[in-house]
C-alpha cells in the first residue's frame, strides 16, 4: 500500500487520479449487532454487581456469608465487567459500525470479526469465573491471571489485524479523525497490556508480577491511568467524532482543533500515571512529572469536548428535541468535568486530601457513568433504529431514561464528593493538644455511611434507566426488521496518489498513510513511558535499599497470597504517606526500600478501612483471630465482612516450594530449600502462632489458612524497625 | 441507618465544624481547603453550563418565528472569546473533506483554549524548575519534617498555655464525673480487648485484685500511656489526651470488686490497695 510514494514522481499532482469504476459492497451489520447485545447484557451485569458492592457498604451482610461474593473479590468483577465487558463491547460495536462506513469497505475478514467477538466474550466469561474464586494478580484493572492475559493479547491482535486490514483495503483516501483515535487506541493498549502483564507463572492460576514494589507500582499506574486514557477515552472520542455530527447533521467544528488535540492528547496522557502515586514512596522526580503532565492535559482533553459541543452550534434547538443528542451532550460535558477535575486532583495539595477517599470514586464515576455510559446509550439509540430500518419505539421513554440516568449520576457523585471530603478532613484533624481528633478509624467510616446509602440509591437509579432503555430498544427492534448488510458503493483507490502541494501538512503526511499514523502514534506514546519507567529500573538511587528488610518466610508468603486472594487491598492501603496525620495514626511513613521483595506491590488505592503497612505487632494474634472471625467483636460497627472460611480451610502448601523458586528467579534472596525444608519452616512458624493463640485461650489447628494470614499481618511493616543485621554484626 | 437523618446533613459539613475546636487544621490546610472549594464550585459551574445550554435551546425555540436571535452582551462576549464565525458565514471555513456524509469546518482554535494550553505548559516548566532545578520547593520528606516541627511547636505552646492557666496538676483525677467520662472512652477504645464490663478477653480483666503491670493509679496510667507493645497493647498517649487517659484510668480503677459474667482468670500479681481509713489508722 505504502509503496505509492516511490511510484509517484512521474504522475501529475492531481488530488485524485481518474477512477475506473464504481464497486458495490456490503457493510456487515451482524457483527455490530452482536457487540451491541454483548455490551448491553454485560452493562447490566457489571452495573448490578456495582450496585451490590455499593449496598455492601451499608449492609455488610449482603455478601451472604460466602467467600465468592465478598467485596474484595467482586469489586474487581464490577470494574472489569463495566470497563472491559460493557465499554469494551461498546467500543467494538462502535468501531465495527463506523470503521466500515468511514473506510467505504466491509470489515477485512468476517472470520476475524467472529473470532474477535467470541474470543472477547470467552475472556469475559473467564474473568467472571476466576475473579470470584479469588484468582487474581491484585493489580487494579489488570487482575486477570496470566493465561487470560495471553488470550487478551491474542484477541487484541485479531482486532488490530481486522481493523488494519479494513483500513488498508479502504475506498476512502483519507482517514477521518475517528480512525486516528482508533489506531492510537489499538497500538497503545497493546503496549500497556503486554508490559503490565509481565508475570512469572507459579501454576496455571497463580503468577507473581515480574516487577516489585516501587517499580511494580509505577508500571501498574502507568498502565492503570492509560487504560483510562486509551480504553475509556480515545476510542470513545473516536465514536464521538462520528456520532455527534451524524446525529446532529452538523459539520465538525474545527479540523485543526482535531489535529492538535489528538496529538497533544496521546503524547501527554502517557506521562500522567504517577499522579496515582503522589506522596507515595515513588521518587519525587517521577511524581513531579505526573503532576505537570496531568495539568498540561486539560487543554488537549477539552479540545475534544469543545469540538463535540461546538459541532452542535446552530443545532441546540434539536438537542432539546432529540434524546440521542441529549445523551451525547451530557456525555461530553461529563468528559469535560472529569478531565478538568483529574488535573486538579493531580496537584499535590488537592491530592493530599482526595487520595484514598471516595472523592476518587466520585471522579471515576462521573467519567464512567457520564462519559462512557451516556455516550454508549446515545450510540445505541442511534444505531438500533438504523440497524432495524425503523424509528425509535418511544422518544418519551428515552427522555425518561435520560433524566433518570442524569439524576442517578448526580445522586451517585455528590454524596461521594462529600464523603471523601468529610472523611479526609476527619483523618487529618488534630486537637490542640496534638492528638488525633478521630483516632478510631471506624468513626470516620460510620460518619459517612449515610452518604454510602445515597450513593447506592443513585446507582440504582442509573441502572433502572438502563432497563428502560433495554425495553425501548427491544420494542424498537421488534417493530422493524434487522438489516444484516447495508449496501453501498464507491470507487476503489488507485495507485499513484500524490497529495496536492497546497494541502494541509497533516493531510499530506498522515491522513492517507495509516502506517505512518500508527508508527508515529507509537513513537509519541513510547516517549513518556520510557522516560518514566527506564530510570526507575536502572538508577539504583531511586529505591534506596534497607538492609534490615528481609524476604517473607514461606508461611508469610502464603499468608500474603491469601491477602491477595481475598482482595484485602481493595479496602486497605499499605502506604503511609509522609503526613503528620498518617504517621501519628499508623506509624513511620513508607520507604521505597521496604517493598523490594513485594511481587506484586500491595499499596492499594482506597482506604475503606485503615492502612495496614505497620499493622505487624500492633495487636496480639488473638485480636486478629477474633477480628477476622467477626470484625464487629473487635471493632463494633465495622463494615468489614467476617471471613469464617479462613478458619475452616486448610492452607494449601503444595506450591510453597515452587513459589520460593519463582521468587528466587526474580531476584528475591531465598536460600535453596528442599520441599521438606519449606514444609518444616511453615509447620514451625504455624505451630508457634497456634501456641501463642492457645496461650491466649484459643484452640485452633495450625494448618488453617487463618494462621498464615496472621503470620503475614504480624510481619507487615516490622522489618524497618528491626536492628540492621549488618550493623549489629559490625559491633 | 444507624444515624438519624440530621446526621446526613451534618456529615456534609467539614469535620472541623464539629471537631474539637481546633483552629490549627484550618490554618495548616487553608490553601487546600480553598482550592477544594474552588474545585467544587467549578464542577457545579460546569453542571450549570449544561443546564444553561438546555435553557438556551428552549429560549431559542420560543423565538423560532424570528430568524434573528437578538444579540445580548453575553452572546457578544461568547462570540468573541471563542472567536466564532457567524454560522451563516461558515461556508468560508468549510473544508472539502467528507466522510460518510460528515463534513469538517476549519474554525479557529478558541483563543482562551490556546491561552489555557500555553499557561499549563508554562506552569509545568515553572513547577519542574522550582522543585528540581532551583530546589526552592520542598519535596515531600522535607515538607513532612517542616509539618512535624511546626506541629511540635504549636502543641508545646498550647500545653504551656494550659499549664499557665491551670497550674500543674499532679493529683490524679478521680470522682464520679471523671469515672463517667472515663467509661465513654473505655467503651470506645478498651472494651474490644478487656470486655465491656472489664471482665477481660484478649487482655486481662480489671475486676480482680491481680495486676500484670501494677495496680496503683500511677501504674495504670503508665500502662495506658506507654502500652505493652510486645503483648499487643498499643501506647495510647498519641491517641488520647492526658485528661482522657486519667479519666479512663479512674474508670478502670473503679472496676475492681465487680463481678461480671465470663470473667477471665486472674493474671499477674496480687495488689492490695491501701484504703484511706487504713492510712489514717496508722
Amino acid at each position: 500500500m505504502e509503496n505509492q510514494e516511490t511510484l509517484t514522481l512521474t504522475k501529475p499532482t492531481h488530488a485524485e487520479p481518474e477512477t475506473s469504476g464504481v464497486e458495490v459492497f456490503y457493510y456487515d451489520n451482524k457483527i455490530v449487532r452482536m457487540f451491541i447485545i454483548a455490551a448491553t447484557v454485560f452493562g447490566i451485569v457489571g452495573m448490578s454487581v456495582g450496585l451490590l458492592v455499593a449496598l455492601q457498604f451499608v449492609f455488610p451482610e449482603l455478601n451472604f456469608g460466602i467467600q465468592y461474593t465478598t467485596f474484595g473479590r467482586i469489586r474487581p468483577l464490577h470494574t472489569n465487567a463495566v470497563i472491559f465487558a460493557f465499554v469494551g463491547n461498546g467500543i467494538f460495536a462502535g468501531v465495527y459500525y463506523t470503521l466500515q462506513r468511514l473506510c467505504k469497505a466491509r470489515m477485512f475478514s468476517d472470520l476475524l470479526s467472529k473470532i474477535h467477538f467470541w474470543g472477547w466474550q470467552l475472556i469475559i466469561l473467564a474473568a467472571a469465573i476466576t475473579l470470584p474464586l479469588g484468582i487474581t494478580t491484585s493489580k487494579e484493572y489488570a487482575e486477570l491471571e496470566w493465561p487470560i492475559d495471553i488470550a487478551i493479547a491474542l484477541i487484541w491482535v485479531v482486532f488490530g489485524v481486522n481493523m488494519f486490514g479494513t483500513i488498508l483495503k479502504r475506498r476512502e483516501r483519507h482517514l477521518y479523525v475517528a480512525i486516528w483515535f482508533f489506531i492510537a487506541t489499538f497500538v497503545t493498549v497493546a503496549v500497556l497490556h503486554i508490559v503490565n502483564s509481565f508475570e512469572f507463572p507459579v501454576t496455571l492460576f497463580k503468577s507473581y508480577s515480574l516487577f516489585a514494589g516501587v517499580q511494580d507500582a509505577l508500571v501498574q499506574w502507568w498502565y492503570g491511568h492509560n487504560a483510562v486514557a486509551f480504553f475509556l477515552t480515545t476510542p470513545y472520542l473516536g465514536l464521538m467524532y462520528y456520532f455527534i455530527p451524524k446525529a446532529s447533521n452538523r459539520p465538525i467544528y474545527s479540523y485543526r482543533l482535531s489535529i492538535i488535540h489528538f496529538w497533544a492528547l496521546i503524547f501527554i496522557y502517557i506521562w500522567a500515571g504517577p499522579h496515582h502515586l503522589l506522596y507515595n514512596a515513588l521518587p519525587d522526580w517521577a511524581q513531579s512529572l505526573g503532576v505537570v503532565f496531568s495539568v498540561m492535559l486539560i487543554a488537549p482533553s477539552w479540545g475534544g469536548m469543545l469540538n463535540g459541543l461546538f459541532t452542535l452550534r446552530g443545532a441546540w434547538d434539536r438537542v432539546r428535541e432529540d434524546p440521542i443528542l441529549k445523551f451525547m451532550v451530557v456525555a461530553v460535558s461529563c468528559y469535560g468535568m472529569a478531565t478538568f477535575e483529574g488535573p486538579m486532583l493531580s496537584l499535590k495539595n488537592v491530592n493530599a486530601i482526595a487520595h484514598f477517599t471516595d472523592w476518587i470514586v466520585a471522579h471515576v464515576h462521573v467519567g464512567g457513568l457520564g462519559w462512557n455510559g451516556f455516550l454508549t446509550f446515545g450510540m445505541l439509540y442511534y444505531l438500533i433504529p438504523k440497524l432495524y430500518g425503523t424509528q425509535l419505539f418511544s422518544k418519551k421513554l428515552a427522555n425518561i431514561h435520560f433524566w433518570v440516568g442524569t439524576m442517578g449520576i448526580v445522586f451517585y457523585a455528590l454524596p461521594m464528593y462529600w464523603a471523601g471530603f468529610v472523611q479526609s478532613l476527619m483523618w487529618k484533624e488534630f486537637t490542640e493538644a496534638g492528638i488525633l481528633a478521630y483516632p478510631n478509624f471506624l468513626e470516620t467510616v460510620t460518619q459517612i455511611q449515610p452518604m454510602y446509602a445515597l450513593r447506592a440509591f443513585g446507582g440504582a437509579m442509573y441502572l433502572g434507566g438502563v432497563f428502560v432503555m433495554v425495553y425501548n430498544l427491544v420494542k424498537t427492534a421488534k417493530q422493524g426488521s434487522f438489516i444484516p448488510e447495508t449496501k453501498d458503493q464507491a470507487a476503489p483507490l488507485t495507485a499513484g496518489y500524490v497529495p496536492p502541494k497546497n494541502e494541509h501538512w497533516h493531510r499530506r503526511i498522515f491522513e492517507w498513510r495509516p502506517i505512518n499514523l500508527l508508527v508515529w502514534s507509537l513513537v509519541m506514546i513510547l516517549i513518556g513511558g520510557l522516560v518514566e519507567l527506564v530510570p526507575t529500573f536502572l538508577v539504583k538511587s531511586n529505591v534506596p535499599t534497607i538492609a534490615s528488610v528481609q524476604p517473607y518466610s514461606p508461611l508469610e508468603l502464603e499468608g500474603r497470597d491469601i491477602y491477595i486472594r481475598e482482595g484485602c487491598n481493595a479496602c486497605h492501603s499499605q502506604m503511609i504517606r509522609p503526613f503528620r496525620s498518617e504517621t501519628e495514626r499508623y506509624g513511620e511513613y513508607a520507604k521505597a526500600g521496604e517493598f523490594v521483595y513485594d511481587h506484586p506491590f500491595l499499596w492499594g488505592s482506597k482506604r475503606t478501612g485503615p492502612d495496614l503497612l505497620r499493622i505487624g505487632g500492633k495487636y496480639p494474634d488473638s485480636w486478629h483471630y477474633h477480628h477476622m472471625l467477626d470484625p464487629n467483636s473487635m471493632s463494633p460497627g465495622s463494615i468489614m465482612p467476617p471471613y469464617p472460611w479462613l478458619f475452616e480451610q486448610v492452607l494449601n502448601t503444595e506450591n510453597s516450594e515452587k513459589k520460593l523458586d519463582v521468587m528466587r528467579q526474580m531476584g528475591v534472596p531465598y536460600p535453596e530449600m528442599t520441599y521438606g525444608e519449606v514444609l518444616t519452616s511453615i509447620k514451625d512458624q504455624s505451630d508457634e502462632i497456634a501456641k501463642t493463640l492457645k496461650d491466649q485461650g484459643i484452640e485452633v489447628s495450625s494448618e488453617k489458612e487463618i494462621i498464615a494470614l496472621i503470620a503475614y499481618l504480624q510481619r507487615l511493616g516490622t522489618d524497618i524497625s528491626k536492628v540492621d543485621p549488618k550493623l549489629s554484626a559490625n559491633n | 441507618m444507624k444515624k438519624p437523618l440530621v446526621f446526613t446533613f451534618l456529615s456534609a459539613l467539614p469535620a472541623w465544624v464539629f471537631g474539637q475546636s481546633s483552629g490549627s487544621f484550618v490554618e495548616t490546610y487553608f490553601s487546600e481547603i480553598v482550592l477544594s472549594i474552588a474545585l467544587g464550585v467549578a464542577l457545579v459551574a460546569l453542571l450549570l453550563l449544561v443546564v444553561t445550554l438546555q435553557a438556551v435551546a428552549v429560549f431559542r425555540k420560543t423565538e423560532e418565528g424570528e430568524k434573528e436571535v437578538k444579540e445580548t452582551w453575553f452572546s457578544k462576549w461568547w462570540q468573541s472569546i471563542n472567536s466564532f464565525k457567524p454560522i451563516e458565514q461558515e461556508t468560508v471555513v468549510l473544508t472539502t473533506h467528507e466522510y460518510d456524509g460528515i463534513r469538517e469546518l476549519d474554525n479557529n482554535l478558541p483563543p482562551w483554549w490556546k491561552g489555557m494550553f500555553y499557561a499549563t505548559i508554562v506552569f509545568g516548566v515553572l513547577y519542574l524548575v522550582n522543585y528540581h532545578i532551583m530546589g526552592s520547593g520542598q519535596l515531600q520528606v522535607e515538607e513532612y519534617e517542616t509539618e512535624m516541627a511546626v506541629a511540635a511547636k504549636e502543641v508545646a505552646a498550647y500545653k504551656a498555655a494550659v499549664l499557665a492557666m491551670e497550674g500543674p496538676s499532679e493529683e490524679p483525677v478521680t470522682g464520679p464525673e471523671a469515672i463517667a467520662a472515663g467509661k465513654v472512652v473505655y467503651q470506645k477504645f478498651c472494651s474490644a480487648c478487656h470486655g465491656a464490663q472489664g471482665q477481660g478477653g484478649i487482655g486481662p480483666n480489671f475486676v480482680d485484685q491481680y495486676w500484670i503491670h501494677g495496680g496503683s493509679m500511677a501504674n495504670i496510667i503508665t500502662t495506658i500511656e506507654e502500652g505493652v507493645p510486645t503483648k499487643g497493647m498499643i501506647a495510647w498517649k498519641n491517641q488520647l489526651s492526658g485528661a482522657e487517659i486519667q479519666q479512663v484510668a479512674a474508670f478502670i480503677y473503679d472496676l475492681e470488686g465487680n463481678d461480671p459474667d465470663g470473667q477471665k482468670e486472674p493474671q499477674g500479681e496480687l495488689f492490695e490497695r491501701v484504703t484511706e481509713t487504713e492510712v489514717e489508722g496508722e
